[in-house]
């Protein structure tokens, strides 16, 4: 036995080596949690293939520890067998002491270097898994807060790929409650989360806009606005944007700086609508300016808009797809009715092994099959049960500042309530607020409005009145609305009444047409005695 | 023909802007008719109704025709029940 092991447990460079006589002892002392080593070395005669399954053993239990073994048999066969078993090192006998150490403190120090690799694993695993859990809460925000802009409708084709865990594209269409359809795709500077991060400005303007049925060049303007003020300087939003509309029967198209959206006309031709304006959040809203492209519907066979990540991604010989490579491809597509979904087999073909450089986005609208609403028909039925009530008093300042119809078309759009009675209810109700706060609270005279100059009298006269309000003057409207119950509304003025029997418009006449107008839209209408308060019910009729 | 574009809400509010549109037309001599484009027209109150009659009148007074195109909804809904299809050509 050489003389360096004489001791059964030693330490090497602050490392603790065991010495045993047999495979068998050092599994049962590695086993014993009592015992701690790093090294083993094991003092035997020769190699027998029993050891195999006892290193083997040994190895499984024990990944940290290392394995070196000193044989009597100098037969290199031996020493590959034992090697190949899956020790760590194996020496002859004959060995001098100083090789011996020099091995030890080797082995001693390889170890040390795998133990700080595999801590620094650990610690980098935890890291990402933590930002793996974090991206996949953001990720459940993210969606949860777009969520109501993403209820795509199937009747349009779109395929989109992410560079990565955010996408920095964006496609989702949204209907006014009347049927006017807006498809939007937008493509925010980079990918990856900072990128999703600027598209949210974009889907809470067009949420609410497209809600109120504004055109899409007012909801561009404002999308620009919004993002030029809330977006840092070096960050902008590529878009394109329809609105469909079932009353003019007219698309609208805007591109801010998206490539050229493709217009295949029934008549075979090919439009290309570039890039119009500057893409958003670039420009204040005074130097931001442009007219849409329009078409007829009825002109219009299938429209393709995507983002430039699809015509720039490379495959393996550098080749990109290109503007006029893709365009032909579509129009492949479209003239010989070829499946939509091949377009995401062809495009991975292309990519091949290539990492995307971009997010990837394509949007397809076939005309034919493209859902537009019937602008004369009515709404499904509501049925549920149940009914939403909402009270509002607005009183002195406030009045002249707050927008009561606002409360009432955000209460039709949060109680779904869609379609003519939508309508008809924030005609009625706006109108019978105005009458409120003209006539009831502000004792105005609609007299004035028979004539032109009397319209600009009228309006000093209201101006006048505004900045004479007092903390008594108050307009209160009740709402509530219910499947069943319809739709009930109340305004209540603080002021000193009216006679509306007096009020008998003729169709000439420029104003007191008012009331008559709410009794028309109204299946009843009710004037209290002061007649201050005005209640009525609306149904979908 | 002129043609003037209505925003979504058309109400009291528009009136000034409303009034220079259809004075401007009015004003330019080969201008025969004029057009209300109700595309965007979601709502309107009676003021709106009002300030229309009030363009109706000065029309006829320099015998220019006024027509009313892409109403819908509810804006349509309103003109029907002022019946201002008597009054103008709705198309």
């Amino acid at each position: 036995m050489p003389k360096v092991l004489s001791k059964p447990s030693c330490f090497c460079n602050g490392v603790p080596v065991s010495v045993r006589n047999k495979i068998s002892d050092a599994v049962d002392f590695c086993t014993d949690v009592t015992e701690i080593t790093d090294i083993v070395v094991i003092w035997i005669s020769k190699w027998s293939v029993d050891f195999n399954l006892e290193v083997s053993h040994l190895r499984h239990s024990h990944t940290d520890i290392a394995i070196l073994v000193l044989m009597e048999s100098e037969l290199e066969s031996d020493i590959l067998d034992a090697l190949k078993a899956g020790v760590d090192e194996c020496l002859p006998q004959a060995v001098s002491a100083d090789m011996l150490n020099l091995k030890i403190k080797r082995l001693a120090a390889s170890l040390n270097t795998y133990k700080e690799l595999s801590q620094n694993k650990a610690k980098s695993n935890a890291v990402l898994e933590r930002i793996r859990q974090e991206e996949s809460f953001a990720r459940h925000v993210y969606q949860k807060i777009t969520g109501g802009a993403l209820e795509q409708a199937k009747d349009y084709f779109s395929v989109q790929h992410s560079a990565d865990g955010f996408c920095g594209d964006f496609i989702f269409e949204m209907s006014s409650p009347t049927g006017i359809r807006y498809v939007f795709l937008a493509d925010a500077m980079g990918h990856g989360l900072a990128a999703a991060l600027s598209i949210m400005p974009v889907i809470h303007v067009v949420k609410a806009m497209a809600h109120r049925s504004m055109p899409i060049t007012t909801i561009v303007h404002e999308v620009n606005r919004r993002l030029n003020v809330e977006l840092p300087d070096d960050r902008f939003v590529t878009l394109a944007g329809l609105e469909i509309s079932p009353f003019s029967q007219m698309i609208s198209l805007v591109n801010a700086g998206l490539p050229d959206i493709c217009v295949l006309l029934k008549n075979g031709s090919l439009e290309s609508c570039s890039s119009h304006c500057m893409p958003l959040g670039i420009a204040e809203g005074s130097a931001f300016s442009f007219e849409p492209y329009t078409f007829k519907i009825a002109d219009v066979s299938r429209l393709f808009m995507f983002t430039d990540g699809l015509i720039e991604q490379e495959n393996h010989t550098n080749e990109t797809i290109g503007k006029e490579g893709l365009t032909q491809i579509l129009m492949d597509y479209a003239l010989l009715n070829k499946p939509w979904d091949d377009i995401s087999i062809l495009f991975d073909e292309h990519k091949g092994d290539m990492p995307l450089s971009d997010d990837v986005t394509l949007c397809a609208i076939d005309f034919s099959k493209f859902n537009i609403a019937d602008p004369d028909s009515g709404n499904e039925q509501d049925s549920r049960n149940g009914t939403v009530t909402f009270n509002l008093e607005v009183k002195g300042d406030y009045l002249k500042t707050v927008d009561v119809p606002a409360f009432v078309s955000k209460f039709l759009y949060a109680t779904d309530t869609n379609g003519k009675i939508a309508g008809k209810t924030f005609t009625a109700i706006a109108e019978l607020y105005q009458n409120g706060l003209d006539h009831g609270v502000l004792n105005l005279n609609s007299d004035l409005k028979n004539d032109f100059s009397g319209f600009e009298e009228y309006l000093n006269k209201r101006d006048k009145a505004l900045e004479a309000l007092t903390n008594e003057d108050s307009v209160t409207l009740s709402l509530s609305c219910g499947s069943e119950e319809g739709i009930r509304a109340s305004i209540t003025d603080s002021g000193l009444g009216y006679d509306y029997s007096k009020v008998d418009p003729d169709k000439h006449s420029l104003s007191g047409r008012g009331i008559a107008l709410v009794r028309q839209l109204s299946e009843h209408l009710e004037i209290n005695d002061k007649g201050n308060q005005v209640s009525i019910l609306l149904r979908d009729n | 023909m002129s043609t003037i574009v209505l925003p979504s809400k058309f109400n009291f509010g528009y009136h000034k802007n409303f009034t220079d549109q259809y004075g401007k037309a009015l004003e330019s001599a080969p201008s025969k008719a004029i057009t209300l484009d109700f595309s965007n027209v979601e709502y309107l109150d009676s003021a709106a109704l009002g300030m229309m009659v009030l363009l109706k009148k000065k029309a006829d007074a320099q015998n220019t025709e006024v027509t009313i195109i892409n109403a819908h909804g509810a804006a349509l809904d309103v003109l029907k029940i002022a019946n201002f299809q008597n009054l103008f050509s709705i198309k």
